[in-house]
């Protein structure tokens, strides 16, 4: 049987954490920023699984998984209220309008 | 049979980055979010194919079900002129970013192309070869897996077991994130002055919309 | 007796009573300062006296142990009571230790007792004043401070209530610090003390270097040490040759010498001698009860307490010890000069206190300790009750004068005598006793102290010879240290001169004395014309209530104000007088401490009248803590002779006391004045000169004061266009242009700083990319031969020439070994050197090539263990 290897999942999720993280950068939009850190969360999420299948005896990396797709809904949840302020306050949603700490 | 574990790792493999570079790339954040539940289903695929049944489950329930949903709403909520429809940077800024990245990604590429040809990551050969554990060698190719890996039985004892504190505790984070979301989102409108019947929401007026500033 | 006896068993080791004793008045200002504002008058006054007057009962019954220990052996009885350890040095340890013994115990009744009485009258004096708490935790602040200058057992602690005497006194100096004089006079207290405590530390650490200890037993055993010689350069050692050749030269001084002048210039602050007194008449501002108690009785005589104590260092240096007796002789006639001009009734006190310490000095100066500390105590008791009288006498003119000057004018004052009576006896008694009238306190003591100055001669070469051999300084031997003792006496001429300028300031004393005497309690009252029945209508009686009606500024220009005036002031006279009150005699609480003080400077003499064929108990009783100072002093006669030269010194003390009696009787009673007027108007300068306090003020101001001023000016240019203009212009500058380039990366978007934690990571991340080839060279403990370790790594492959041949080992393959050990045959000889590669190749396909160089020492027993230190690693 042909089986996947650990390195490939860990080569997709380096690519996924990397376009996410190039996506935070670049985007200016809030709610897109938001979607990428979600990216990167999720990314994460697949080493930890993978290296979990590699150490099968235990949960470990699955439970932490499990935790970071609480603390991402949480995130996003919160993430989601900032940019209704933000919009509120703005009319807008773009990251680079939200500069009052500037002056 | 043999090749169907591999193609499902493809196939989701191929579904999350270009659903992942839909999300950052599209124009519309519409878009994005539906690129983004690609992602996230792609992301699934690989629980299953790790044999993590369980967390894919709660992956497809929580993101898709949730949280995109929530961003959707989100953007429903704010309507077209919310989202910027023109970048206002510079082509120079522009410019000297894309190269940067282009630059960034043609180093990262090379690096893993070497390290993937020393590993022999793409030799099909000896994907098969059952290799210890633990020694030095490459690829790291998997075990059979136990059977309770990632089932809803063996991930809820090891939750309820020696994770219950952290479990409990991200119970409360939920809590507080609830409350902090209620407390950030609400408008603080002066009785008199709000219509009766206007959306609290919508950027109807001058007044709502620069209420919190003052 | 026996049951204070049981409760201390063993109080030469350990005795807790001190603790009590300094607690008590600690816990008073703890909680008259923290608490004094909700305690209300009566719980201040309770917590104040009682503290107080528990401090006293345990100095009784510390005296009377003491008697009863010192009566069963005849040696020096010290209670100990260590606290903890303060410091550890090096060579020896400062402990917190307080010990009481003879002379400490006489202190210590007179600092409880007197300080009891005083407290009592303030609780009148102060009653109306708004800040009494804060007043009352002054107070017992400062008897604490003083308690542990007393009872302090080595010069660090004592140096402690030192210090702390002297924060008390510059508070209560300036209590009423809303006006401005009151605060400048207690920061020049403050700051004169501050130049002698500058000659206390140098004392203490010379003491330390030369004697190793600084308690009073360990310096007492070694003071010999000090017996060597020290060079002194006049500005300090190091300086460029150019400078003038007597900047350069060293003087040799001795230390003892060194030690007793630095001594006493830390006296001399803090006990007001020249030329440090000028703070002590300013003092005065503060209220009447502090003055009393701490610039009369008390802590400005620290100093003779401090020089008595030291008598061993003392004895040690002649040179010093005329400096002391001629410092405190000058000051006696220096002060009483301008005491006899002075108007106000306090500064005619202060001056005469700053001449009866010079008189107390003058009594350690010629060796007689006990005798200084004799007058301490009689003045103690006389200049207290002189002082509480001028406050009593104050409190009377604040019924209807509110100026604070002109209430303590004694121009303004005169008949008293009949409203004021239990003040009259008071003030008539204390006058006797500070004046020296036959069988008072202060005839005792004075006498003693001129006779002493007459006859004692300080010969330390008769004890000194027993010196050799036990604590004399190493590295002098023996025929040195005789040419350097017999050179140690005192010239018979200083002691003359010393017996005659205290006779002459004697004279002045009584003749300064009486005239406040006769000013303030006889003729007719000058205040404001006394209507029997009036009423105040306008001001309440509100005594320290300041109201200024004629703005003075500082005390001298007042002064000088004045000074055109004659002795009586014609300024109240041509001015319409006002109508007032009879005078009225001060309230029980201030007169029955009056005269308990009273009664005391008219007989505590008697404990030490040996002059009059009682026995000298006072002296006997001070005698084992002067022990080793008595056989360095001589008489120039002895026997009968000596009892003749007594009583000659108490014949001419009794005609001082006539002749300056008898001259202000004759001034300021018989002639009402006019010879004083008379004399004034013949020397006009020379009053104005006088009047002014000789302007050693202004002396002072002119030169210290502006050498100071000129020198802060420079500073302040230097500042403001030096350090402000230019250095802080160019760190500004910087400052600013490190802020402009860093306003770049703080822009305040979120996406900015998460490019900077992208690079953060991209480190991370080269620093996992690139490869590690840092050699660690081991030795195997079994075989001696080196091992060298590559680091381990994902991925990482290696291939070594340990072999020497400059061809990989095995061929160009990579291996997964990451250690190689070197065999004998290819491992360095003694003395040499050889380099080994080894190229790492990490997961990326990077390569690293290492070069590893060993060299083994010659040295033929070397183990490889040196060989390793010996490793050089190039690129």
């Amino acid at each position: 049987m042909i089986s996947i290897p650990l390195e490939h999942y860990l080569v997709v999720a380096a690519v996924i954490f990397a376009i996410g993280a190039c996506g935070f950068l670049a985007r200016r939009n809030a709610l897109v920023a938001l979607m990428s850190i979600e990216l990167m969360l999720n990314a994460v999420n697949v080493t930890l699984v993978a290296f979990n299948r590699w150490h099968g005896d235990n949960h470990t990396g699955q439970m932490f998984a499990f935790f970071i797709i609480a603390v991402a809904a949480a995130e996003a949840a919160v993430g989601l209220a900032i940019v209704l302020a933000l919009f509120r306050l703005k009319k807008s949603v773009r990251t680079d309008t939200a500069d009052l700490l500037k002056n | 049979m043999s090749y169907l574990g591999p193609a499902s790792f493809y196939i989701c493999s191929l579904l999350a980055v270009s659903g992942a570079l839909g999300t950052v790339l599209s124009r519309n954040a519409i878009r994005s979010a539906m690129c983004l539940l690609a992602t996230i289903v792609g992301i699934a695929g690989l629980y299953v194919a790790l044999s993590a049944q369980l967390l894919a489950a709660v992956q497809l329930i929580v993101y898709a079900g949730a949280v995109v949903v929530l961003f959707v709403f989100v953007i429903m909520m704010i309507g077209p002129s919310g989202s910027p429809t023109r970048d206002n940077r510079t082509f120079k800024t522009r410019a000297a970013g894309a190269g940067l990245f282009a630059a960034a990604t043609l180093v990262a590429l090379g690096l893993v192309w070497k390290a993937a040809a020393l590993l022999n990551l793409f030799d099909m050969s000896t994907l098969a070869k059952k290799t210890l554990k633990g020694a030095p060698s490459f690829p790291h190719v998997f075990d059979p897996p136990r059977p309770d890996l990632g089932s809803v039985e063996g991930l809820g004892r090891a939750l309820f077991g020696e994770g219950m504190v952290a479990f409990e505790l991200s119970g409360l984070l939920l809590l507080v994130a609830i409350v902090g979301v209620m407390a950030i989102a609400r408008t603080r409108q002066p009785a008199s002055t709000k219509e009766p019947g206007a959306l609290p929401l919508a950027p109807t007026d001058a007044s709502s919309t620069e209420e919190p500033t003052s | 007796m026996e049951f204070l006896s049981s409760l201390f068993p063993s109080p030469e080791s350990s005795f807790p009573l001190l603790a009590v004793i300094l607690g008590l008045p600690a816990l008073g200002a703890l909680f008259n300062g923290v608490f004094g504002k909700r305690l209300g008058n009566d719980g201040v006054r309770l917590m104040a006296l009682a503290t107080v007057f528990g401090s006293f009962l345990g100095a009784v019954a510390t005296f009377l142990l003491l008697h009863h220990a010192g009566a069963a052996h005849e040696h020096h009885v010290r209670f100990v009571w260590n606290a903890w350890r303060w410091l550890a040095l090096d060579t020896t340890n400062i402990e917190v230790t307080f010990s009481v013994d003879n002379l400490s115990s006489v202190m210590l009744l007179v600092v409880t007792g007197v300080g009891f009485l005083i407290h009592v009258y303030a609780t009148g004096y102060m009653k109306e004043d708004p800040s009494f708490h804060r007043f009352f935790a002054y107070m017992n602040l400062f008897i604490f401070a003083m308690l542990i200058l007393v009872l302090g057992d080595s010069l660090p602690i004592m140096f402690v209530g030192w210090e702390g005497v002297g924060l008390c006194s510059y508070l209560l100096i300036g209590f009423w610090f809303e006006d401005s004089k009151n605060a400048a006079a207690g920061s020049k207290a403050f700051i004169a003390n501050r130049i002698g405590d500058f000659g206390l530390l140098v004392a203490m650490a010379m003491i330390l270097h030369h004697v190793g200890t600084l308690s009073w037993h360990g310096m007492d055993a070694q003071a010999g040490q000090l017996l060597t010689n020290v060079q002194l350069w006049p500005i300090g050692g190091g300086l460029p040759s150019w400078m003038p050749a007597f900047l350069l030269k060293p003087r040799t001084v001795d230390a003892a010498t060194l030690v007793g002048l630095m001594l006493m210039l830390g006296c001399a602050g803090k006990s007001a001698q020249i030329p440090l007194y000028v703070w002590l008449p300013d003092a005065m501002a503060g209220p009447t009860p502090v003055s009393a108690l701490i610039h009369a009785a008390t802590m400005v005589t620290a100093g003779v307490y401090l020089v008595a104590r030291m008598n061993f260092v003392f004895m040690l240096s002649p040179t010093a010890m005329m400096v002391v007796a001629g410092v405190g002789a000058l000051t006696a006639l220096f002060a009483a000069t301008i005491g006899l001009v002075q108007n106000d009734i306090k500064k005619v006190l202060a001056y005469s206190t700053v001449s009866q310490l010079g008189f107390m000095f003058m009594g350690v100066g010629v060796g007689a300790f006990a005798s200084g500390i004799f007058h301490l105590v009689t003045h103690a008791f006389f200049k207290a009750a002189l002082f509480l009288c001028a406050g009593c006498v104050i409190h009377a003119m604040h019924a209807r004068v509110h100026d604070t000057d002109a209430s303590q004018d004694m121009r303004n004052m005169g008949g008293l005598r009949k409203h004021m009576p239990r003040t009259f006896f008071a003030y008539t008694a204390a006058t006797l006793a500070i004046a020296g009238f036959p069988l008072t306190a202060g005839f005792f003591s004075k006498d003693e102290i001129l006779f002493r100055g007459l006859v004692n001669r300080i010969e330390p070469s008769a004890a000194l010879k027993q010196l050799v051999g036990r604590s004399a300084p190493k590295g002098l031997n023996h025929e040195q240290l005789q040419g350097l003792i017999s050179s140690l006496t005192t010239p018979s001429w200083f002691h003359k001169a010393v017996f005659i300028i205290g006779l002459v300031a004697a004279v002045l004393t009584a003749f300064y004395m009486f005239r406040s005497w006769f000013l303030t309690f006889f003729g007719d009252f000058r205040g404001w014309r006394i209507v029997p029945g009036w009423k105040d209508t306008g001001h309440g009686h509100d005594e320290h209530e300041h109201e200024h009606e004629h703005e003075h500024g500082h005390g001298h220009e007042h002064e000088h104000e004045h000074g055109h005036e004659h002795e009586h002031g014609h300024e109240q006279e041509t001015k319409h007088k006002k109508d007032g009150p009879v005078p009225h005699e001060a309230p029980d609480s201030m007169t029955w401490p009056v005269v308990i003080l009273a009664v005391l400077a008219l007989f505590a003499g008697f404990v030490n009248a040996g002059s009059i064929h009682l026995t000298p108990w006072f002296e006997h009783w001070l005698s084992p803590v002067f022990e080793g100072s008595a056989k360095m002093l001589a008489t120039v006669q002895t026997g009968e002779a000596l009892h003749k030269v007594e009583y000659g010194a108490m014949a001419g003390g009794t005609l001082a006391f006539l002749i300056g009696a008898g001259a202000a009787w004759w001034v300021y009673r018989a002639k009402g004045g006019e010879p004083a007027r008379r004399a004034a108007d013949a020397a006009p300068g020379l009053h104005r000169l006088v009047l002014d306090k000789w302007r050693i003020d202004e002396l002072y101001e002119a030169t210290v004061i502006g050498f100071l001023d000129s020198l802060a000016d420079t500073s302040a240019w230097v500042d403001k266009w030096i350090v402000d203009g230019i250095i802080a212009k160019l760190t500004s500058a910087l400052v600013a242009l490190a802020g402009s380039v860093l306003r770049l990366v703080q822009n305040g978007k979120v996406q900015a700083y998460g490019a900077v934690m992208v690079a953060g990571l991209a480190s991370v991340g080269a620093f996992f990319v690139l490869p590690h080839g840092k050699v660690v060279v081991n030795v195997d403990p079994k075989s001696g031969n080196y091992v060298l370790h590559a680091p381990p790594g994902i991925g990482y492959h290696y291939r070594w020439d340990v072999d020497g041949d400059d061809k990989w080992d095995g061929g160009d393959s990579w291996t997964l070994r990451a250690v190689s050990d070197v065999r004998p045959a290819n491992a360095p000889g003694p003395g040499e050197s050889r380099t080994y590669r080894v190229e790492v190749r990490n997961a990326f396909g990077l390569t690293k090539l290492e070069l590893v160089t060993l060299t083994r020492p010659k040295v033929d027993k070397s183990s490889p263990e040196r060989a390793m230190n010996d490793k050089g690693v190039a690129p």
